[in-house]
């Protein structure tokens, strides 16, 4: 609502270098907006500095991913940017608009939708009821208290429509906690795009799942709209290959480096942290975190 | 016959119920009608009893009439609790207000109808403003938050005597009324109270069906979640504070009609938690359960009570016994009794055809008598869960940091 | 000014009783998530418990208060014992299921000693007055008895959760459950420890408080909103939120019902608000990320 000021110095990121590699400048613009902008972002939990001084400017319709092993800060760095955790300091920017102090459903209805790393959906309510409170959540009539929200139909319509795109127009009557874990994810995935977003926050959309299970939920981003601000957390680099076009990599909570994906990959120091002594640990994490 | 036979006999049998007409069971006909119908036929017969005892002026009746402004109260505090998660242990001090609102008017001159409009003013002012403040906190301090606010309500009761006349409490002066509809006739109070108790029962039901009633149930099942799908959550905790308080506060001007006389008694902790006790023994999330709780409640302290000197110790061991053994309540005791005998009807059923099915063709055939459609029978399972989930901890924030 | 001091004094007692009280009500929570409303009714009986044993022999005065602590002691076992282990730490249950214990333990108390106001004189001493040196305030020697009981009682707690072993576990406990888990310590037994202590204190404050509250029934209603209003100003579970709680709670307290007797519970309600409002998880509470 408020706290909108633009600020005027568009020329900060270049004033104050980010704690990352200097060889590692943001994304080309090439004419694109700016959908995200991150200053400086620091975030502690005690004496614990989950995120460093890291700054990221991401250029609509991108597809961004966030990478780093287990603790790099990359899931605390997604709460800042959804709205759930207020940054000790710096600033984000949405579209031009500061955010920072805005709380997490007014971002929302700026255009952000995130999913989380942690399967969160209402599992004991139906799948339609699910993606009913998801497409009801930027509706005026969703203090409405005294009609049936069945009888909406529009937003039943689109709720139909939402299932059946993702496969799950079979399912719309079990309870979300019934479902398979693919299954969890896409709904997962589905509410985030139910607020109608300009930006998608996945917080490892692809977690816990078989290579079958992977392949499926790859082809489902690969479909969405181009013109949509993706940017997705993993530490797996196999799920990003092929979805994201630019990477930035995160490690104990400072930006490491950044850039297309295939030259991150052979960035030297991001072989040796990330490939290198988390390669092990890379293999069987996925299975692991599955189970939680 | 084999099995793939049976399994098309058994699902037209269950279709045809009501027509097939079978002499030898006839008598499995109602209970066949399956989920759907018995709770309506249920409540209808129950409303049909209330209203003949109301009606009856016998000593029943006034007893009923205690249960159905409880029951008002505790549907409201189901409200919050059963389908927002937030169970509120001071609801009793807006029944208070609602019934001092009204004697306290009264004593200041004001007419009845005055005396009315101004208690429930007084409630919703106070729900709002004290709904700011509670509605900054959720789960356990949630309900600690509204006991210490009821607490306070009843310390206003006890210590401000120069408006409440403390622990004497204030004698009703005059009564409303409209032609020939007064309310100093008894019998013009049970029906008031019978009705009124309708129309919220009505209203209730209508709100946990609409879009905000859905938004309290994500608001239970992960508020999280619902926070990232653009709810301001604290708007709905408000509003359904803001709700269940005034219903409470209705309750209230129906207790100084049927009671003529509030004093700090009525707003005790003691209070406070029986309204607790009667939706988690009813059934919490379900909006009626609450009104077997009331009715529960109200026989041990005015039946029972008569017969048994520590009934209350008696209502204590039964509410623990409830929470740990039957967290649906009595409302989850009936939906599971009700399954049994559905199930127990398609045993009879499977054990009269010839050549007997698979049980897993039984039990397709339980499930298909218990519930007319796959989504209805998973909304009333997921609302059994929700009703059974309303006591599980929170969801734990853990491993996304 | 004078009353001011008196004042000042008795909400000071009052502090020190609802300090014994809350630290129990706060340690049970820290450590074990569980949310006792019966911890008032706790308090109540160890004052009744302690009546029976005193009677009108003043000078059994130690003896009622070993009783009272010991006896409550007790009950917190088997509460811990026979009740919570039904409950599988679903804190909602556990919270429900001590609000039916209410009713049990007071109508029992009921029964027992009847619902006539009681009370208990403190020993020799301790039940005179005496002149302060300034002003000529003639004080209670007793209330003095209290308040030093209640400091020292809250140092060696300090002290405890601080310097040994057991503390330290308590402490990691609030701090994360997991890891008291992963460290291979039998939490069953620190859990058992801490309920008892906790139910201990209550039933010890129940003793000391009915020379200044009074002991009759609905007494602990009034206990448990204290308690609960400790734990909201200065956080639920932190013990350091408990002595701060304790103090404004007592003189925010006494102050009204001295200055504003008919709305004193409303200016109780004040620091609640103001806490609540500015920063809801209490003074030295823990945000938990919701």
């Amino acid at each position: 609502m408020t706290g909108q000021e633009v600020q005027p110095d568009a020329g900060r990121l270049t004033e104050r270098p980010s704690a990352g590699d200097p060889l590692s400048p943001p994304p080309p613009l090439d004419g694109r907006e700016v959908a995200l902008e991150l200053d400086s972002i620091t975030c502690r939990f005690g004496e614990l500095t989950a995120v460093e001084s890291v700054s990221l400017t991401i250029p609509a319709g991108s597809r961004f991913g966030i990478i780093g092993p287990n603790g790099a800060g990359k899931t605390t760095l997604f709460n800042v940017l959804s709205g759930e955790l207020r940054p000790v300091s710096g600033t984000v920017k949405l579209f031009g608009h500061d955010v920072t102090r805005m709380s997490a459903p007014e971002r929302v209805r700026l255009g952000m939708g995130r999913t989380f790393q942690v399967v969160r959906l209402f599992n004991d309510l139906t799948v339609r009821e699910n993606l009913t409170l998801a497409v009801m959540g930027l509706s005026r009539s969703k203090l409405q208290l005294l009609r049936p929200w069945r009888t909406y139909r529009a937003h039943q319509a689109l709720v139909e429509t939402l299932a059946a795109s993702f496969g799950l127009g079979g399912r719309l009557g079990r309870a979300a906690g019934e479902l398979s874990h693919g299954e969890l994810r896409e709904l997962e995935v589905l509410l985030a795009l139910a607020v109608e977003p300009k930006v998608l926050l996945l917080d490892e959309p692809a977690a816990g799942l078989s290579p079958a299970e992977r392949v499926d939920i790859q082809s489902l981003l690969g479909r969405l709209d181009p013109d949509l601000t993706i940017i997705m957390i993993e530490h797996d680099m196999q799920v990003l290959r092929g979805v994201v076009d630019w990477v930035a990599v995160l490690d104990h909570g400072e930006l490491v480096t950044q850039g297309p994906t295939a030259e991150v990959q052979r960035h030297p120091r991001v072989r040796e942290l990330y490939l290198g002594s988390a390669g092990a640990h890379d293999r069987d994490e996925p299975s692991r975190s599955g189970t939680s | 016959m084999d099995d793939l036979g049976t399994t098309t006999t058994t699902p037209a049998t269950i279709d045809d119920v009501s027509g097939d007409g079978t002499p030898s069971r006839w008598w499995a006909t109602p209970l066949l009608l399956g989920g759907r119908m018995a709770g309506p036929i249920l409540g209808a017969a129950c409303l049909v009893v209330v209203g003949i005892i109301l009606t009856s002026g016998s000593y029943l009746s006034t007893v009923f009439e205690d249960i159905l402004i409880f029951a008002i109260a505790a549907m409201g505090v189901d409200f919050l609790g059963g389908f927002g998660g937030l169970i509120t242990l001071g609801q009793a001090g807006f029944v208070g207000i609602g019934a001092y609102g009204v004697a306290v008017a009264e004593v200041h001159g004001y007419g009845p109808w005055a005396a009315v409009g101004i208690s429930l003013a007084t409630v919703l002012g106070l729900a709002l403003v004290t709904g700011v403040v509670a509605v900054r906190v959720s789960g356990i301090t949630f309900v600690i938050v509204t006991l210490a606010l009821g607490e306070i309500f009843w310390g206003l009761g006890y210590q401000w005597t120069s408006l409440t006349s403390g622990d004497n409490g204030i004698t009703l002066l005059s009564t409303p009324s409209i032609g020939p509809w007064n309310l100093s006739s008894t019998m013009t109070v049970w029906v008031t109270t019978f009705v009124v108790f309708l129309v919220i029962l009505a209203v209730l039901l209508l709100m946990v069906r609409s879009p905000f009633g859905l938004s309290l149930r994500g608001l239970k099942s992960n508020e999280r979640r619902l926070r990232a799908l653009g709810y301001r959550t604290g708007v709905q905790r408000y509003v359904g504070y803001v709700i269940a308080s005034f219903v409470a506060g209705v309750a209230g001007v129906l207790y100084i009609f049927s009671n003529h006389l509030i004093s700090p008694a009525t707003l005790t902790f003691s209070q406070d938690g029986f309204l607790v006790v009667m939706v988690i023994l009813g059934g919490l999330g379900t909006i009626w359960g609450p009104c077997l709780g009331a009715l529960v409640v109200v026989m041990f302290e005015q039946e029972i009570s008569t017969y048994l000197a520590r009934w209350e110790t008696l209502m204590g061991v039964v509410f623990i016994a409830a929470v740990i053994f039957t967290p649906g309540g009595i409302a989850g005791l009936l939906r599971n009794g009700q399954r049994a005998i559905s199930r127990l009807i398609s045993a009879i059923r499977r054990a009269r055809l010839p050549g007997a099915p698979t049980p897993a063709v039984a039990s397709a055939a339980a499930s298909t008598a218990s519930g007319d459609g796959a989504p209805d029978a998973a909304r009333d399972r997921s609302a059994g869960d929700g009703a059974a989930a309303g006591i599980a901890p929170r969801a734990s924030s853990g491993g996304d940091r | 000014m004078t009353e001011f001091i008196v004042q000042t004094f008795n909400g000071l007692t009052l502090a020190g009783i609802i300090f014994l009280v809350s630290s129990g009500f706060t340690l049970i929570f820290g450590v074990m998530r569980v949310t006792n409303l019966a911890h008032g009714a706790v308090y109540l009986m160890g004052g009744y418990v302690a009546y029976s044993v005193i009677g009108d022999h003043t000078g059994y005065f130690f003896y009622g208060l070993a009783a009272g602590t010991a006896a409550m002691a007790g009950l917190g076992l088997l509460m811990e014992r026979l009740l919570l282990p039904w409950l599988h730490h679903v804190e909602m249950a556990e919270l429900l299921a001590t609000l039916g214990l209410i009713y049990v333990i007071d109508d029992v108390s009921l029964a027992i000693w009847g619902g006539n106001p009681l009370n208990i004189n403190l020993p020799g001493v301790l039940g005179d007055s005496s002149v302060l040196p300034f002003r000529r305030i003639v004080y209670p020697n007793g209330r003095f008895f209290i308040l030093g009981v209640a400091v020292l009682v809250g140092v060696l707690l300090f002290a405890m959760l601080r310097l040994t072993r057991v503390g330290a576990i308590i402490r990691a406990g609030v701090d994360d459950r997991d890891m008291v888990n992963a460290l291979g310590i039998n939490v069953r037994r620190v859990f058992t420890g801490v309920f008892v202590l906790g139910s201990a204190l209550a039933g010890f404050a129940g003793v000391l408080g009915v020379p200044v509250l009074g002991l009759y029934t609905g007494g602990d209603t009034t206990i448990l909103l204290f308690a609960l209003a400790v734990v909201v100003v200065g956080g639920l579970g932190s013990y350091e939120g408990a002595i701060v709680g304790s103090l404004v709670i007592g003189l925010v307290d006494t102050y009204g019902t001295a200055y504003f007797p008919a709305i004193s519970y409303v200016v109780l309600f004040i620091p609640l608000v103001v806490i609540l409002l500015v920063r809801p998880q209490g003074i030295l509470g823990r945000r938990v990320m919701a």
